[in-house]
């Protein structure tokens, strides 16, 4: 009987095949090349959502890179998908107010949060079921609707999908420095979902549908890759992964508490190591497999690890079980 | 975009002066109060401003029309020039105005032509292959329509579609309008979330359920409305407060109140929140306030769906 194997890697001829043709080797021009010789990824205790800890333990996450923000306009993305009050779907917004004041105290000269939810259309709902409309009262922040966004017409550097180009908001293609701030989840299609996968909600809706319909139509893995490929503005990814999200992730998977966040300029750099905190081995999941190749480094061999010890955190997450293959080590039975 | 509204002075639908105090200079809105404008808010806001009597809807009709590309489309933005899922709003608020003006019926035949995709031929074989990989139990043979040309059937986009579709039956004669409109219904029936009322089109993911939102839910009874005899109705309408328990957006209270109206449920207790909750607009999205101002309208079938 053919296993999950097979069937992703029909999936992903089948759909190489239809986007590509068999004789394009490299999907990727040299513009969208961003690997580097090393890069670094740092790892920061961080047990509770307590927003007043938060803000030290991102200010020293900021600070353990060559971060200049001042006169700087950064945006946060935080993922901010559904909302289930039983469930842990989205970045803690303790997490987010902190990081907005941790980036003002950097000099910021403003710090914007901006999502285009996937799922849901009810941004008022949303906004205040996760609690997020409240903190963005308390902080001032300003909260920029992406699915609605102005858009600018950007060319793919990549040709994964097929598609060509992306509209994409002007919110963030004008960052000053984009921070992408995903939930440590598993991704019941892509395995796992970290910093690259989260960039689906900048991808506005209103032209590409709910829930990103375009994108997954295109190729949920090729998707992943072209958008990160396209976008060409400054970086960072902070993860929350003090309550990460295990087994059928994204949205109805259980709890599980890592007590960490994950800081890094490179996103290839901070997935591989955020699979690697979930004991899932980064160059099984196909995306970041291939983002290894153009985008940016998974090889621990050349990852330099700051703050504490990834081996330190590291946690045995449950995963679906067609993804058992992934795991470095066999998924605990739930609690 | 967060900004100061000043409006002209209370009116009796407090959202309907909204929308008049937000108006563009050009005769449309955008999503949100001081973007340019876009058509889905238009669309919404001369369809309310219309159905309230308000002479400011005929330049809202002016911009949809300008609008309108030469296929019959409508883009999510002019400048985009793509046609778009929104084509169903603004056919819908046109209804109103020109029912059997070249506008509404050009549009209606652009939307008799949009069909959303089944899975590709590899993947229906892969699924024929690995069946136990199916991830969803949807018929992905019924068409409705899409978001975006060339994918896949939702629930909302094709809500709006059969919404637009069935205002102007007597207006558009063309073969395909009931064999569409009557898989309209179907896939809506096979979208329906196990325990009643729709998400944005996946009732079930991986074997697990997933639950109804009620904006969504209440485009498809809307949709519905002149299928109360089907069994999703009914479990529509029924779940309807439990969600509203949870969730008082002016979105979900407005387009639940519209379906409760359009269905001849009784929207007193919703429409007294909603009337509570314009009062402190705050989520500033257009399309929003344009919804409230039709579900406060006192005639319970403002939008004309209850006969079809």
């Amino acid at each position: 009987m053919a296993d999950r194997r097979d069937f992703l890697k029909l999936m992903a001829g089948g759909a190489a095949a239809a986007t590509m043709g068999c004789a394009d080797p490299d999907p990727w021009t040299p513009a969208a090349v961003r690997k580097t010789d090393r890069s670094a990824v740092a790892v920061l205790p961080a047990p509770d959502y307590d927003e007043a800890r938060l803000v030290e333990v991102v200010r020293d996450g900021i600070g353990m890179f060559d971060l200049d923000v001042r006169g700087r306009r950064v945006v946060l993305k935080p993922n901010l998908v559904e909302f289930d009050p039983r469930g842990v779907i989205n970045t803690h917004p303790a997490l987010v107010a902190a990081t907005v004041e941790a980036f003002r105290l950097e000099g910021a000269t403003e710090v914007v949060v901006a999502e285009g939810p996937g799922h849901r259309r009810d941004n008022e709902y949303l906004l205040e079921a996760s609690g997020l409309g409240a903190q963005l009262r308390d902080t001032g922040a300003r909260f920029v609707d992406l699915n609605h966004d102005a858009v600018r017409r950007v060319e793919l550097k990549t040709s994964f999908t097929g598609l060509g180009h992306l509209y994409l908001p002007e919110t963030v293609l004008d960052a000053g420095l984009f921070v992408s701030m995903p939930k440590l989840k598993t991704h019941h299609w892509a395995g796992v979902t970290l910093s690259m996968k989260n960039l689906f909600g900048i991808v506005p809706s209103a032209i590409y549908g709910w829930p990103k319909n375009v994108l997954h139509w295109a190729g949920l893995e090729g998707s992943i890759l072209d958008i990160n490929a396209a976008l060409d503005v400054p970086r960072f990814n902070i993860v929350d992964g003090i309550l990460g999200m295990e087994g059928n992730g994204p949205i109805q998977g259980e709890a599980r508490e890592v007590g960490i966040l994950l800081f890094g300029e490179d996103p290839v750099a901070v997935d591989a190591t955020g699979a690697r905190l979930m004991s899932i081995d980064p160059l099984a999941v196909g995306y970041l497999s291939k983002a290894d190749a153009f985008l940016g480094n998974a090889d621990d061999a050349l990852l330099e690890q700051r703050g504490d010890s990834l081996e330190s955190h590291r946690t045995n997450f449950r995963v679906l079980s067609m993804f058992e293959e992934m795991k470095t080590e066999p998924s605990a039975e739930p609690e | 975009m967060a900004q100061t509204l000043e409006f002209r002075g209370i009116m009796p639908n407090l959202a309907v002066s909204h929308l008049i105090a937000l108006q563009g200079q050009d005769g449309g809105w955008g999503p949100y109060p001081g973007d340019p404008s876009r058509t889905e808010a238009t669309a919404l806001a001369a369809l309310a401003l219309q159905r309230a009597g308000e002479p400011a809807a005929g330049r809202a009709f002016d911009w949809l029309r300008a609008a309108q590309l030469d296929s019959g489309a409508w883009p999510i933005a002019p400048v985009l020039a793509e046609p778009g899922w929104v084509t169903s709003l603004a056919v819908f608020a046109l209804s109103f105005d020109e029912p059997a003006g070249r506008s509404a019926t050009n549009g209606a035949r652009w939307l008799l032509a949009e069909e959303g995709s089944g899975a590709t031929w590899w993947v229906n074989l892969l699924f024929r292959l690995f069946p136990q990989r199916k991830a969803v139990e949807l018929d992905t043979d019924l068409t409705g329509w899409p978001w975006a040309t060339g994918t896949f059937s939702w629930v909302e986009p094709t809500s709006y579609a059969m919404i637009a579709l069935k205002r102007l039956r007597g207006h558009v004669r063309d073969a395909r309008l009931e064999e569409r409109l009557d898989e309209g219904d179907r896939l809506l029936v096979d979208r329906a979330c196990v325990g009643g009322g729709w998400n944005y089109g996946n009732p079930r993911v991986l074997g697990e359920e997933l639950w109804p939102y009620p904006d969504t839910t209440a485009a498809a009874l809307l949709a519905l409305a002149d299928r109360g005899e089907l069994p999703p109705v009914a479990a529509g309408l029924g779940v309807v407060p439990a969600m509203l328990e949870e969730n008082e957006s002016i979105l979900a209270l407005s387009l639940c109140g519209l379906a409760f109206g359009t269905h001849g449920v009784d929207r007193t207790g919703v429409i007294e929140r909603l009337e509570g909750r314009i009062e402190e607009w705050s989520s500033g999205e257009v399309r929003a306030l344009a919804w409230a101002a039709l579900a406060l309208d006192e005639r319970s079938d403002v939008l004309g769906l209850s006969n079809g």
